[in-house]
């Protein structure tokens, strides 16, 4: 038994002879206790959950059995002589279990119960009252005890009430807890649903908006009238030589090169799989440097609203080893990530650009990643909701299907493959190499307020150097 | 006198193109490369006015509620081109007060026709 005794000083200053000793005697007992306050019993061997019991009585005789009894049936006892002072010290959760006294000098066991529920609502709280207080102990329970004990104490029954009042407060517990789960998981479960129903409707969502993208890029350079109206200068004309006016043929001009950009740009994309690629072994370190640079220089060469302050990171301690990719399309790839950090960053914003190696059971890795703030606000489920970040477990998921959560919400001059169709080119060409892109999302909480944050990961597979 | 139409679009070679479709019909086209503009070269002797929907600063219902709260011509016809999926926005150019719509990409034809039927059906 550990036993912690702080010193204390008692003068006895009573003279009455008949009682004086046995009430010096007491008053020693009585300072012994106040002194040391929490006199608290070691877990037995073999710990398993030691129940605390805050013990509250002016009567030292009743916390002597209360003690002994629940001490030898390991117990952990907290004793305080009063109130004011069991109030003064307490703190919510300590304690498994609270045991008062009802009628004490300073303060009385319902103002105590009042204190103690002011603080903390969910501790069993039992009181000792004598047997014939039964209306007494009724109103105490209605104010917010749990139970009452009868006075003068039998130890049997002081176990037996102290164990039914912990082991139906674990049960509420427990109820609560699952009950708290269910909802949890409930909440989980609709909202699940919604983002599969989100992205189910997502992906014809974007093949839709792909359609009206070219139709309105076509339509952008005239559509087709240039077709009807060759026609019609044509047939006005005779013999061998069509003559045609020049406001007609700059006209025809300018919307075909507008069509034939869109249409190169259909044919890139759908060449993806087949596009031919320079692919070089190149120094791991070599190539961090290189995109390291040209995404700064990105980043950069940005005005205005664009503008991003950043921040690099690149840790290739000791990283030897290369990796074969097509330097130029690399390049190209890093802008569109650094591009598509601006694009859905807000102004003002950081953008941390990280370069580091990775090994896994597979090989060795070089991971760039991008990070930038979220738009989060700017999300929304297939009902038109605000939602907050994508879960998880599904970004590779909504990554496969699109990236953008807006149609098409903004494009920079800056770039190169553009209207929600950069992050799939991207992809592609990585894959094309080898590696991978990943996205995620997630909060960090490191910063002042909470902060939503998109990263996207392009990895690269790393070779031993030939 | 020759029925006069404003041409509201972003796009130069479409304002290119209709005008000269509809000049050989006997049309005076007046152009406009955004809202603004439009209604700026509102005037009462204007006959119809077509605008794109999608164009910057000012979409074409925004133009066309514009028109219908204005004090020059506030009852002229107006005709908006949608591109086809865009069935939302015909409804919000219906609500702002458009006459009629005609789908992206059209031909010379329908073109003639559609604006032939609204100013043929409207008393100058």
């Amino acid at each position: 038994m550990e036993t912690v005794f702080r010193p204390f000083v008692q003068i006895y200053s009573g003279s009455d002879r008949a009682t004086g000793r046995s009430q010096k005697l007491k008053i020693l007992r009585k300072s012994l206790y106040a002194a040391v306050r929490i006199r608290y019993v070691s877990p037995p061997r073999g710990y398993q959950h030691v129940s605390g019991i805050l013990v509250v009585d002016d009567d030292v005789t009743s916390i002597s059995i209360i003690e002994e009894t629940l001490a030898s049936n390991d117990y952990r006892v907290y004793t305080y002589e009063s109130a004011t002072a069991a109030v003064e010290d307490f703190e919510p959760g300590a304690y498994d279990l609270i045991l008062s006294d009802y009628f004490m000098p300073g303060m009385n066991g319902d103002e105590f119960l009042r204190r103690v529920r002011q603080k903390d609502g969910d501790t069993p709280f039992v009181f000792l009252t004598a047997n014939t207080d039964i209306q007494l102990a009724i109103e105490l329970v209605k104010s917010g005890a749990d139970d009452h004990i009868n006075k003068p104490i039998v130890p049997d029954e002081l176990l037996f009430r102290i164990e039914k009042n912990l082991r139906e407060k674990q049960n509420e517990r427990a109820v609560r807890q699952a009950e708290r789960e269910r909802e949890l998981l409930q909440m989980e479960r609709e909202k699940l649903v919604n983002w599969r129903v989100l992205y189910a409707s997502k992906d014809i969502h974007q093949t839709e908006q792909m359609i009206n993208l070219l139709s309105r890029t076509i339509n952008q350079a005239g559509g087709f009238l240039w077709v009807d109206l060759l026609e019609q200068q044509i047939k006005s004309q005779d013999g061998d030589t069509y003559e045609l006016s020049s406001d007609l043929v700059d006209m025809i001009i300018s919307a075909g090169r507008g069509q034939k950009q869109i249409f190169d740009y259909i044919t890139f994309i759908s060449e993806l799989d087949t596009l031919e690629l320079d692919q070089q072994p190149i120094d791991v370190g070599e190539l961090v440097r290189e995109l390291d640079r040209y995404m700064k220089e990105v980043l950069s060469s940005l005005v205005g609203r664009r503008q991003r302050t950043f921040h690099s990171v690149v840790d290739l301690e000791g990283l030897k080893g290369e990796v074969v990719v097509d330097v130029a399309y690399m390049r190209r790839v890093a802008k569109e990530l650094v591009i598509n950090a601006v694009k859905y960053s807000p102004d003002d914003s950081r953008i941390l650009l990280i370069f580091e190696p990775r090994r896994e059971a597979g090989g060795r890795y070089l991971d760039v990643s991008v990070t930038n703030a979220a738009k989060s606000a700017q999300a929304r489920d297939g009902e038109g909701n605000r939602v907050v970040g994508i879960p998880y477990e599904y970004t590779e998921l909504v990554f496969d299907l699109f990236y953008t959560v807006e149609s098409f919400p903004i494009s920079l001059d800056e770039e190169e493959w553009s209207d929600g169709t950069g992050l799939y080119v991207v992809r592609k060409l990585v894959r094309r190499q080898g590696g991978w892109v990943k996205a995620a999302n997630g909060v960090d909480y490191t910063g002042g307020s909470p902060q939503t944050f998109v990263k996207v990961t392009m990895t690269l597979p790393i070779k031993e150097a030939s | 006198m020759p029925a006069k139409v404003l041409f509201i679009d972003d796009s130069v070679s479409m304002r290119q193109m209709t005008s000269l479709i509809l000049s050989g019909e006997g049309y005076e086209v007046v152009q406009a490369t955004e809202g603004r503009e439009g209604l700026e070269k509102l005037t009462s002797d204007i006959d119809l006015v077509i605008t794109d929907f999608n164009m910057p600063n000012m979409n074409g219902a925004e133009v066309i509620r514009a028109i219908r709260s204005g004090e020059v011509n506030s009852s002229v016809p107006v005709l908006m081109l949608t591109t086809e999926s865009e069935e939302e926005k015909k409804q919000e150019g219906r609500e702002a007060g458009a006459t009629a719509w005609m789908t992206k990409p059209f031909d010379k034809d329908k073109l003639i026709a559609t604006v032939k039927k609204i100013t043929d059906s409207v008393e100058f």
